[in-house]
């Protein structure tokens, strides 16, 4: 019995998961807090009055409805930053089921850095006023409905932003998690409280349908995962991925319980990453969930699933030199993929489902990088490069992605968003917001020099110098190379042709911002932080498409997707 | 005592009733009951698991993977009454306020 161990809780151990202890104490926090009050115990049989701090007429200062936003902001920027510094400690392992290394922490620093953008921006996404007051007999019917609306949304301020940190902690600790229990654990705890977040506006019929369709589509494909867990433990005995990883490999031939259990964890992943054909429920809860969550599950919930692919596939599953099981379907699904969210999103009028269609394309591109790392035709130093592009793509993604959703929500603010119409004119009420909206959509599009240029032109590099050398090296002409080359080069050009399909819905979003009428011409409602989010997103999109920074964050996922792959 | 295949193979069956009913029922409530019936399957190949292999790591995925059942029954029920308490229904083909 050693695949389950016990949490030792000594300070090293401490140090190490650090970002999720804080989360912890956020969420302690964060229910605690604003429930502080006056009241007092009384010791029975005395008249002494002890006070215990908790009930009672709540503090002004801890009651303030604007309090749990600030507690989630300074909870994710604590842990993103401690979980950044972390990224170069050395690996340790944590009772057997976690291992906090490089690659565990640049992923989670990712999703915490998606999270808090998340936080910081949905300040003005559900409004919390400080003035509420509570109705009486003499005000009007509408009055009344009213103020109960700012008094209910009060009260819910609370339950979001708890729900935001528990995102948080699932994610993180699944990024660590070497045992693929532990992961889906860890997965259900991120993905149940994205359900609850996607459906939270439940007054709205949007909110109610969406989080139903995401919910049961979500857990079919998770209750299929764990059954495809379970056959694997009865096939090796143990869920832990480095005994996995060795029975795999001492495996003869293919046995049918791991194959179908490899088969049926990859549909619950792929429903996390939004694949072709387990994408149908991503573009109803894209467009009915609020904005800020949207670009949530389109930045960092896909992210998690990409670091399941990479712990189950290319960890368990890719044999030295050879083909794995898997290639020629993943590849196939990736083309599928790619091909159907773009086309999709050529034909959609709601910016928010348009976006939601380009985040099926992009997890199409990944999957088509993933698939070459399991033709056993590219060396470790190749997968590096290709894994590293990967990760590299799914980092930048959420700073033009959720970027891009932010800006949606900042029209959301007035009610808009859910027509293409509702940009129209951006350019002129707000040309900051629109500069920034073009940045994201050239960025999502490939256009140099942005970030999405870089990461896509890294996965393309890959995928080709993996492939082009395997074509006949014969001069007589390009035909006969066309057909000695590996199908996998097909794969790169697949890319290329739905990256050129796809700057057809992207430029029209430019296009409308800047050269149709606005319908009405009031600049947007102020949202400071709101802005503030939106704007480090655009620099940062700049900034990570050409020198140092672009440098630096290349170099920290190259040195942890190296260390991922000689473990 | 039974054999684990036995165990198993009863499995392989409520899943396969579970997968088809997630594909062919349209109330939700119904769905989310056969997602419970395919929870269930995997429940038994952990506990076969245990049996064959004289561990107990199964039996500890098993309680942990009835508590996250608990926690999904909770959450839909509540986000499908959130869903019928505006469109007065639990069909998911008859929502479709999202499509346009």
């Amino acid at each position: 019995m050693t695949s389950l161990g016990q949490l030792p809780l000594d300070s090293d151990t401490a140090s190490s998961l650090l970002p999720e202890t804080m989360m912890l104490a956020g969420l302690i926090a964060i229910v605690l807090i604003p429930n502080l009050g006056d009241a007092k115990f009384r010791i029975p049989l005395t008249s002494v009055r002890v006070p215990v701090l908790l009930g009672g007429s709540r503090f002004d200062l801890t009651n303030d409805p604007r309090m749990p936003n600030r507690i989630s902001n300074i909870t994710f920027l604590l842990a993103f930053l401690s979980s950044l510094v972390l990224i170069s400690e050395s690996p340790r392992e944590v009772g057997g089921v976690l291992m906090a290394d490089g690659f565990s922490r640049v992923f989670s620093t990712m999703f915490l850095a998606a999270l808090l953008l998340v936080s910081v921006a949905t300040t003005y996404r559900i409004p919390a006023k400080t003035n509420a007051q509570i109705p009486d007999d003499s005000d009007s019917e509408a009055a009344i409905d009213r103020k109960i609306s700012v008094l209910i949304d009060n009260r819910r301020q609370v339950d979001f932003y708890i729900l935001l940190i528990m995102v948080g902690l699932g994610m993180s600790m699944m990024t660590m998690a070497t045992n693929l229990f532990m992961m889906i654990v860890c997965i259900e705890l991120a993905s149940l409280s994205t359900y609850v977040l996607v459906a939270f506006h439940k007054e709205s019929p949007a909110g109610g349908e969406a989080g139903a369709k995401y919910f049961i589509v979500g857990s079919v494909a998770s209750a299929i995962g764990i059954y495809g867990m379970s056959l694997l433990y009865l096939w090796s005995g143990s869920l832990d991925l480095d005994v996995l990883k060795e029975s795999w490999q001492a495996m003869d031939g293919v046995d049918p319980f791991a194959a179908f259990g490899i088969g049926m964890m990859l549909v619950a992943f792929g429903f996390k990453v939004s694949a072709a054909p387990f994408h149908l429920a991503a573009p109803d809860a894209y467009s009915g969930a609020a904005s800020p969550i949207s670009g949530l599950l389109a930045t960092a919930s896909k992210a998690m699933g990409f670091v399941a692919l990479f712990r189950v596939l290319v960890i368990i599953t890719v044999p030295e030199g050879a083909e794995a099981l898997w290639m020629v379907a993943l590849g196939i699904f990736s083309v599928v993929t790619m091909t159907w969210g773009n086309l999709a999103a050529l034909t959609s009028e709601n910016p928010k489902r348009m976006l939601a269609y380009s985040s099926v394309a992009h997890a199409g591109y990944m999957l088509a990088a993933i698939a070459v790392v399991g033709s056993g035709i590219s060396s470790t130093e190749e997968s590096v490069v290709i894994l590293t592009a990967v990760t590299f793509h799914l980092a930048v993604l959420v700073l033009f992605k959720l970027g891009a959703f932010l800006v949606i929500s900042h029209l959301e603010t007035e009610g808009k968003g859910h027509s293409i119409e509702h940009l129209h004119g951006l350019g002129n009420r707000d040309p900051m917001i629109a500069g920034s909206m073009f940045l994201f959509v050239l960025s999502l599009a490939g256009v140099p020099p942005l970030s999405g240029f870089l990461s896509k032109l890294l996965m393309i590099n890959g995928i080709v110098s993996t492939s082009a050398s395997t074509g006949s090296s014969d001069t007589s002409g390009i035909a006969t190379w066309a057909e000695s080359v590996d199908p996998l080069f097909w794969l790169a050009t697949a890319i290329v042709l739905n990256s050129a399909l796809s700057l057809f819905y992207y430029l029209r979003i430019g296009l409308v911002m800047f050269f149709e009428e606005p319908a009405s011409s009031k600049p947007l409602k102020a949202a400071p932080s709101l802005r503030m989010a939106i704007f480090a997103c655009a620099i940062l999109t700049l900034l990570c498409g050409v020198g140092p920074v672009s440098e630096w964050l290349l170099d920290l996922v190259n040195g942890a997707i190296d260390s991922f792959m000689h473990q | 005592m039974i054999d684990p295949s036995w165990i198993a193979g009863l499995g392989v069956i409520l899943f396969g009733v579970g997968l088809i009913g997630v594909f062919t029922r349209n109330n939700a409530i119904v769905v989310l009951m056969c997602i419970e019936v395919m929870l269930n399957a995997a429940n038994l190949n952990f506990v076969a698991g245990t049996m064959h292999y004289g561990d107990v790591d199964g039996w500890v995925f098993t309680s942990i993977a009835i508590a996250i059942a608990a926690a999904e029954v909770a959450i839909g029920l509540a986000i499908f009454l959130s869903l019928y308490s505006t469109q007065e229904t639990i069909s998911l083909d008859d929502a479709t306020t999202l499509r346009n």
